[in-house]
């Protein structure tokens, strides 16, 4: 069982990225105007890529009136999503974490695959509360009739955030899971030698022999009688005790 | 440490605190740098450090180092010269508050001079038989190093008896040889027969250790059943999200909090309900 789960998941993730990258041209949010005989009278859809569009001609004079502002949601994040998709996409298919030898290599990818469900995760947050809210634009669903204008406007997030909503579940658990056998069995394979190295720092005392032959050389060009030694070895014993108290 | 440059400021700090008669800050250097050398030494050898909070002095542990190698390798590596000299300079450095004479100054920087040169072997990497010298016939054991050791077939494995006593008996012989003159390779060798040993030993309770790739390893093999947890996670965090941007739109439009009571008992309680899942089912596993 235990094999299969990570491949499932695996997949899933790759599904999600794919579902991910295909968000990016589907609408995002929608907004429709029926009539009291319900037909379509005014129609504008948003995509992070090319904006607003709407399915009539520019000469509808009622659908024109009818579009909402401009969401000005920044291009160059979407462009950086998009890397990041086709980067972690690679890390995924090529750089398997069970059949490399050397983990630390991985983990620049397991930090791109991290910033991907950042990324991901700002767009379900940011868009509905950055860009829709502050232009009355209603989330997630909402039917208001209007029943001086004698019309009914729906309110509704499209598919390309469903998917978005979708691809963040997909992706959260194998990305997750990488960076964290990452951290684990990377943990376990530092080099006794760099393990040694740092703890023979950690325990050692500090003894910063430039401070005491600058202490030296003031004393000889500026004061007569010595200096108590003490004053030199306070900074570094204080220190030492500092290092020592932590864990 | 890049001894070229310690040494280098060590010898201008000498000349200014003999200008100055600053002897004081000299002895407290010397004895930093003997504590510091000390500890490096212990810790590649798999020792604790100097254990300075209860005022362990040099001389202590540099008996106790003495007393688990002779233990271990029948190895005296401080020989009791060093260990008398420094007994009586640290004894009289505690007393009179780092305020000791020249010529003590003097022999302890020998002392850290002549700790420096012990180079140790570090107890704590990786032994390959590739390391021991080409000349020696330690060489012949390499066989049990953990990789190799794994080929051996059962015909081989009835030599052990024989294989021991030899490794025994090589170990003596370095031994031997070790105290009459300190060799770092020497040392190696000794450390390396005697690991040599123990993993034909272990070999006999059924205890090999094996090495390889993470899909090999048991411990990854049971961390994968977390990644059902992180799923959970995903979506606790996902419906969490969800319920605060319903809640700040219910803030903007107070006019909407009727038609959004149902999305937030649903995204809340979906969030509530998957945190609850995984902290029952996952949290333990991956602590």
């Amino acid at each position: 069982m235990n094999s299969n789960i990570k491949r499932k998941f695996k997949i899933l993730y790759i599904i999600g990225l794919v579902l991910l990258f295909a968000s990016l041209f589907l609408e995002w949010y929608v907004f429709q105007v029926y009539n009291s005989s319900d037909k379509l009278i005014a129609y504008w859809s948003y995509n992070p890529l090319i904006g607003w569009s709407t399915i009539f001609s520019k000469g509808s004079t009622f659908n024109n009136i009818a579009k909402p502002g401009e969401l000005q949601m920044p291009l160059v994040l979407t462009g950086l999503f998009m890397v990041i998709l086709v980067i972690s996409g690679f890390s995924v298919i090529f750089k398997d974490i069970e059949s490399q030898n050397d983990l630390e290599k991985l983990f620049p990818y397991s930090y791109v695959n991290l910033f991907l469900i950042a990324l991901n995760l700002y767009y379900i947050f940011a868009f509905p509360v950055f860009y829709l809210l502050p232009h009355k634009l209603y989330f997630p669903f909402l039917l208001i009739k209007d029943r001086e204008m004698d019309v009914v406007y729906y309110y509704s997030i499209g598919p390309g955030y469903i998917l978005q909503i979708i691809g963040f579940i997909m992706i959260f658990p194998y990305s997750t899971f990488y960076y964290n056998t990452l951290v684990r069995f990377k943990s376990k394979e530092q080099s006794p030698d760099k393990v040694i190295k740092k703890y023979v720092q950690h325990v050692q005392e500090t003894l910063d022999l430039d401070k005491l032959i600058a202490n030296e050389e003031l004393k000889l060009k500026f004061v007569d009688k010595p200096i108590d030694i003490k004053e030199d070895f306070e900074f570094n014993y204080k220190k030492v005790k500092k290092r020592r108290a932590k864990p | 440490m890049n001894y070229t440059v310690l040494d280098t400021k060590l010898k201008t700090l000498i000349k200014l605190c003999k200008e100055t008669k600053n002897y004081k800050k000299l002895a407290v250097v010397a004895f930093i740098l003997t504590s510091n050398i000390l500890d490096e030494i212990g810790i590649k050898l798999g020792i604790r450090p100097r254990d300075k909070a209860s005022e362990e002095t040099q001389y202590r542990y540099m008996k106790l180092v003495n007393s688990i190698l002779t233990k271990n390798f029948k190895l005296i590596l401080f020989k009791d010269e060093i260990l008398d000299s420094i007994n009586l300079i640290e004894r009289e450095f505690l007393k009179r508050k780092g305020e000791i004479p020249l010529d003590h100054i003097t022999e302890i920087f020998k002392i850290y001079y002549e700790i420096r040169k012990i180079d140790v072997p570090n107890l704590h990497k990786q032994w390959e038989s590739n390391i021991i010298s080409e000349d020696s016939d330690i060489n012949l054991y390499s066989f049990l190093s953990p990789a190799k050791r794994q080929k051996l077939n059962s015909s081989e494995n009835k030599l052990k008896p024989l294989i021991l006593h030899k490794l025994k008996t090589k170990e003596r012989t370095i031994q031997k040889e070790l105290n009459s003159s300190y060799d770092k390779n020497l040392f190696e060798s000794v450390i390396y027969l005697k690991k040599a040993k123990n993993s034909l030993k272990k070999e006999e309770n059924g205890k090999i250790i094996l090495t390889g790739q993470l899909k090999d390893n048991i411990e990854y093999q049971r961390s994968l059943d977390n990644i059902l947890g992180y799923s959970f996670i995903g979506v606790f965090i996902l419906f969490f999200l969800l319920g605060i941007i319903v809640t700040l739109e219910a803030i903007l439009f107070p006019l909407l909090t009727a038609a959004m009571s149902f999305l937030f008992l649903v995204t809340y309680c979906v969030s509530v309900l998957f945190f609850i899942l995984y902290w029952k089912n996952f949290r333990n596993e991956e602590s």
